[in-house]
């Protein structure tokens, strides 16, 4: 009669096991876009890249299907020395450019995506990473 | 000595019931909506996403017909496709130099820009993608409603379009917009 409150203990242990279990691919499932502020900024650059098409002019790592050839590739980008052969390539730089880039070269191929504020720095952090 | 038959029949039935018993719960987990979310603000798995384009690229590949129109690309060809383009293609798929509408960042798959589209794709692969169309990515399949010729004013178009520059690509589309009015 004794051993029933143990064997209540090990099963709501093990229940608890099982939720935790499930719980976890259920958050690792979440992570999403510009207003989620749970979200890093270096996944955050790594959605907007895939969301916004770079990878169809650029050679990217860690986007898939990255490959496009029509701009320079991105690869090893954090130690690049100039933004479009006429920025110094630093994070504010960066940003100006993404925001605006046919302003910054006028007659550029790269369109101006409607990227927000939080997307950019998304982007400017993964980049520097990569 | 040969092993008696029975257990063996009965084991081999055993494991088959149970492969369909598990096969049925995976698929029971699926349609009811507890194994996969349709929802498109959350990106697929990795492996999915790879597994998805790979079947697309080689359901393109596999399928597009060896004989298909090819225009040359002069100035009315070029002028009928960008007319073309301007109404079906821009708003998703944006041009040189020209974005695309700001909405469509948030399609999954999020339609690619098309400047580098001839060294992806063959001709026939172009033609096929738009002719037919691409399931469950909202590619509409344009050869419901649009003649073979006017297909290949589009593939034209496309294949134009690393040789243009931005520029001319706005001076394009200003001349095809001034002839139909």
């Amino acid at each position: 009669m004794t051993e029933r409150p143990a064997l209540g203990t090990a099963h709501r242990r093990g229940g608890a096991a099982w939720l935790v279990a499930l719980a976890i691919p259920v958050a690792a499932c979440h992570p999403s876009r510009e207003q989620d502020r749970a979200v890093s900024f270096v996944r955050l650059g790594q959605i907007a890249l895939t969301q916004h098409a770079c990878g169809s002019c650029h050679r990217i790592s860690g986007i898939q299907g990255a490959d496009g050839r029509v701009g320079p590739p991105l690869v090893d980008y954090a130690r690049r020395r100039m933004i479009a052969g006429v920025l110094p390539n630093t994070p504010v730089n960066l940003a100006r450019y993404l925001k605006a880039p046919r302003t910054v070269v006028p007659g550029n191929m790269m369109p101006q995506e409607a990227l927000g504020d939080r997307e950019i720095q998304g982007i400017v952090a993964y980049l520097g990473r990569h | 000595m040969r092993p008696p038959l029975r257990p063996i029949v009965a084991g081999w039935f055993l494991g088959v019931m149970t492969c369909g018993v598990v096969a049925l719960l995976v698929a029971a987990l699926f349609l009811s909506g507890i194994a996969f979310r349709v929802g498109a603000d959350q990106p697929h798995s990795k492996l999915l996403a790879w597994a998805i384009h790979r079947t697309m690229l080689s359901s393109v590949r596999r399928h597009a017909r060896r004989e298909v129109p090819r225009l040359p690309l002069d100035r009315a060809t070029l002028l009928a496709g960008a007319a073309l383009y301007e109404q079906r293609c821009i708003a998703c798929h944006g041009g040189p130099g020209i974005a695309r509408a700001y909405w469509v960042s948030a399609m999954l798959p999020t339609p690619p820009y098309l400047v580098d589209a001839s060294a992806r794709w063959s001709h026939a692969e172009l033609y096929a993608l738009i002719h037919d169309g691409v399931k469950m990515t909202g590619m509409p399949a344009w050869g419901e409603i649009s003649s073979d010729r006017e297909i290949a004013q589009i593939v034209a178009l496309i294949e134009a379009m690393p040789m243009m520059t931005p520029d001319q690509f706005a001076q394009l589309r200003r001349a095809a917009a001034a002839r139909r009015r």
